[in-house]
């Protein structure tokens, strides 16, 4: 229990000083929402200078820290100049986007890459394994960006895909699981786009935990003890594979916000993604501090939370 | 084959990509910024031969290739025009711009993987050697950039950086960029490797001999940090070739009329006539040879460590 | 004696955090002579050794050698104190960098103190090489490939290189086998005659001792118990500990050597 204590502090400890990078990064660097108001020459300078007072730009760095946290915590995350509204509400229907997105994709991809992974580990050096490597790499060093052109080059040429978006346009009136049919229509090239450009990775470290599993002493001992296959496979060499695995999970986690932020631009997925791009644009700082804590403490989360079911499963780290 | 030969093979072919791109000044029949007005949407040009020499014709007459004019390799004589990968909306070379552009984004992947190698080698092996204070800051800190997603990161450093600036300075800048980010796990492991190297025997003989610090550094432990070094390469480069052409391709990278192949994979975006004009794509098929290299350096450097058969 | 013995430990103590790991050492040693010590694992042989080779600042008493207190000293004294006091280490294969060549390896010393230039240190490195018996033509050769026993004497002619007067040769023969051990043994024992050396020789196995040393100390728990003559500490030990050690000695010895 104290160790999963310490873990959680370390991990608000982490986002406390990630929070105060960001935020005295954002201020050090030259210019602000407003700076290309002043480059117009029909704004005075007495303009931008009372703008950027009522917005509390020109406060002390330490005044401004105090108020964005005040403001996390009651929920607001901060005021956003160019949608002139609370950072929040402008962020919750994009994240539930961005998670519908890639949760699924990540998902999927664990599906499909803990049986072929496995499969791969147990036939090593048979073409199945080897047929799988060439595709598999093959695949890596295709660019996710290159993968989303395509498919929604074809997408725009065949008609069977829509070409963007979340969903079409009179989604409201359709009935429940026409609704549903519709999101998942809008999901499958973005979601294919991420799913292959996760399979290689993942199907890469499954097979080698597998493979590890497979060639330990333990295991051999076991096979050689006639322990059927089926029974082999699940409860033994799975939860010994599962500590590589599992860190891997975390990771799959954490990445949830930030895995997507090319495709969903590219494929006018409506996620955080083209949200961040246009805060960037318009250096909207608290827009942008707000995305970017968020998916850093995802982040955090996910590494936290591996961290602790590596405790909880592995006594060997309990015994530290 | 075996493990060396594979090694230079692969070396010689990415050799060969990089040569192509760095001479790109040479090799491309135009500069990048040539546009052709009249000749929009080239399909890529086809070469006739009579007997050996190759000619190309439009219309109206056919004009002869010719070797090693204005200072390039190849061209054709005007008004006729050779796109070798075809012509973009403003009637620029594909192929010409192929090369410049590949040479803006490999040559930031190399300079940034140096970077950010440079950084680690020196904070790692500082924080191994020394331990203590500095070696507790330098991993915390490591762990506050590792917190941050990287391409947000890189996005809101870039972002919040003057957008309007010249492409040479926009180069170095992503160069700094994504170099400087990504110090981090070269950092860690290159401590790894000091931490242990230090306890070695003949490095504790050494001192007893009296060497110094920088002596011992210099002579037993770096060397040994090589391997991790060249690994790291054959992974950062690649992912920093793929973080530029993101940059580019986003707007905040390198910008017209330089191309990068981040950027005139932008260009590709007009859908409706990429169906019709699929060499727009080259810069993104281009990438893959490359990707491809660098994967199988890498798995060709950490593959001896054991993998039971 | 008429003069001062050539090492002389008085009250040597040094704790490691709070906990002693030797206490109270005393003994003395004439030059050219070989002195074992032995004792059960834990009794602070290597510590008193680290402490000797000056590897470590001893928490109290003193070590003079030679007429000179080696406690005291500054930087740049101690350092200089260093090429008298030379420890061999157990482990052949850890203490010699396996990338340097055995030229590399034994003008280390030369180049570390910038003594001499490229080319006296190549001669100097033949010299080394043929004084520990190993072939000119092995100088580029890299370390990894030559054997346990060739990679000791290695370490020797490395130990050789700044002309030391004192060997602390730390279980410096474990690891090898007994016919090359029998070889360096004979190697070390040459030197001592032709260059007289003094030798602190610690080692588990009591065969060797018995061979190269001329009196024996037992450590325990830290101090010294017994020191003597081998002869006589052969034939009549006093400390329950020595009793105790060559009991065990003879239940495992095969040639019934230490009678």
């Amino acid at each position: 229990m104290r160790y999963i204590g310490r873990r959680l502090l370390h991990g608000l400890l982490l986002l406390v000083g990630v929070s105060l990078l960001s935020f005295l990064f954002a201020n050090l660097a030259p210019g602000d929402y407003f700076s290309e108001l002043r480059t117009d020459p029909r704004v005075s300078a007495e303009t931008v200078a009372a703008l950027r007072a009522q917005s509390g730009l020109d406060r002390p760095l330490p005044v401004r820290y105090a108020a964005w946290v005040a403001s996390v915590l009651r929920g607001d995350f901060g005021y956003s100049l160019a949608y002139n509204s609370p950072v929040g509400p402008l962020l919750w229907g994009r994240v539930r986007a961005t998670l519908l997105l890639t949760g699924t994709a990540t998902l999927l991809a664990w599906l499909i890459a803990l049986p072929l992974g496995t499969w791969n580990a147990t036939a090593r050096g048979k073409w199945g394994d080897s047929v799988s490597k060439v595709v598999l790499s093959c695949l890596l060093a295709i660019p996710d960006l290159l993968l989303a052109i395509v498919f929604l080059m074809l997408a725009v040429e065949s008609g069977y895909f829509p070409a963007g978006g979340m969903v079409s346009p009179g989604w409201a009136s359709l009935s429940g699981p026409e609704r549903v049919g519709d999101v998942a229509w809008h999901l499958a090239l973005p979601v294919a786009v991420l799913v292959l450009g996760m399979l290689p990775t993942l199907v890469r470290h499954v097979r080698a935990s597998m493979a590890e599993a497979i060639d330990s002493p333990f295991a051999l001992s076991a096979r050689a003890q006639g322990i059927p296959r089926q029974r082999l496979l699940f409860r033994h060499l799975l939860p010994a594979a599962a500590n590589p695995l599992i860190s891997l999970a975390g990771f799959s986690l954490g990445t949830l916000l930030s895995a997507s932020l090319l495709i969903e631009v590219v494929m006018g997925w409506p996620g955080l993604g083209p949200l961040f791009l246009e805060a960037i644009m318009a250096r909207d700082f608290a827009l942008v501090l707000a995305v970017v804590m968020l998916s850093a403490s995802f982040l955090v989360a996910g590494n936290l939370l591996a961290d602790i079911l590596l405790y909880r499963m592995d006594p060997r780290i309990r015994m530290k | 084959m075996s493990r060396r030969t594979k090694i230079a093979a692969v070396l010689v072919f990415l050799g060969i990509l990089h040569g192509l791109a760095i001479f790109a000044g040479f090799l491309a029949p135009y500069p990048y910024a040539e546009q052709h007005r009249e000749f929009p949407y080239a399909p890529p040009t086809r070469i006739h031969f009579s007997g050996l020499h190759p000619y190309v014709q439009d219309s109206t007459r056919s004009y002869p290739i010719q070797f090693l004019v204005h200072g390039r390799l190849f061209g054709v004589p005007a008004p006729g025009v050779i796109f070798l990968l075809g012509s973009d909306a403003y009637g620029r070379d594909l192929f010409s711009r192929l090369l410049y552009g590949g040479r803006v984004s490999l040559l930031t992947g190399l300079l940034a993987a140096f970077l950010s190698l440079g950084l680690g080698l020196v904070l790692g092996t500082a924080a191994g050697f020394y331990g203590g204070w500095l070696d507790q800051i330098l991993m915390r800190g490591g762990e506050l950039v590792m917190a941050l997603p990287w391409l947000y990161l890189l996005l809101a450093v870039r972002a919040f950086l003057p957008l309007h600036i010249t492409t040479v300075q926009a180069f170095f800048l992503i160069v700094v960029i994504i170099g400087g980010a990504g110090w981090v796990r070269p950092a860690r492991l290159i401590r790894g490797v000091v931490l242990s190297a230090r306890e070695r025997g003949f490095v504790l003989a050494a001192r007893g001999f009296g060497a110094s610090d920088a002596y011992l550094i210099r002579r037993h432990i770096l060397p040994l940090t090589l391997g991790v070094v060249l690994t790291q390469a054959t992974v950062l480069i690649p992912q920093y070739i793929l973080a530029e052409v993101a940059l580019s391709f986003l707007g905040l990278g390198v910008g017209e009329p330089v191309p990068s192949w981040g950027n005139m994979l932008a260009e590709a975006q007009e859908y409706h006539a990429l169906v019709a004009h699929g060499w727009m794509l080259a810069p993104g098929l281009a990438i893959i040879p490359v990707l491809l290299g660098y994967l199988v350096l890498a798995d060709t450097f950490i593959a001896p460590a054991g993998r039971a058969r | 004696m008429a003069a001062e013995p050539f090492l002389s430990v008085r009250g040597l103590g040094k704790s490691f955090a709070g906990r002693p790991a030797i206490q109270g050492v005393t003994f003395s040693l004439e030059r050219g002579r070989t002195l074992g010590l032995v004792g059960p694992s834990g009794s602070g042989k290597s510590t008193l050794a680290r402490c000797l080779a000056l590897f470590e600042a001893p928490t109290s008493g003193e070590i003079w050698l030679d007429g000179r207190n080696l406690c005291g000293l500054n930087r740049r004294e101690r350092a200089a104190m260093r090429a008298e006091i030379q420890l061999i280490f157990q482990e052949p294969a850890s203490s010699l960098n396996p990338r340097f060549t055995a030229a590399q390896i034994v003008t280390e010393p030369l180049l570390i103190r910038r003594i001499g230039t490229g080319k006296t240190r190549r001669q100097r490195a033949s010299e080394l090489m043929e004084t520990v018996g190993l072939s000119r033509q092995a100088l580029q050769t890299p370390a990894l490939e030559f054997s346990g026993g060739e990679r000791q004497r290695l370490a020797i002619a490395r130990a050789l290189a700044l002309e030391p007067k004192l060997f602390i040769l730390d279980e410096s023969f474990a690891g090898l086998d007994l016919s090359v051990q029998a070889q360096v043994a004979n190697l070390l024992l040459d030197l001592q005659k032709r260059r007289g050396l003094t030798y602190i020789l610690i080692s588990h196995d009591l065969a060797l001792v018995w061979r190269m040393a001329g009196e024996i100390a037992v450590m325990d728990h830290g101090s010294i118990v017994e020191h003597a003559g081998v002869a006589d500490l052969l034939a009549r030990p006093q400390h329950p500990c020595t009793k105790e050690l060559l009991n065990a000695a003879q239940a495992l010895s095969l040639d019934g050597a230490p009678a």
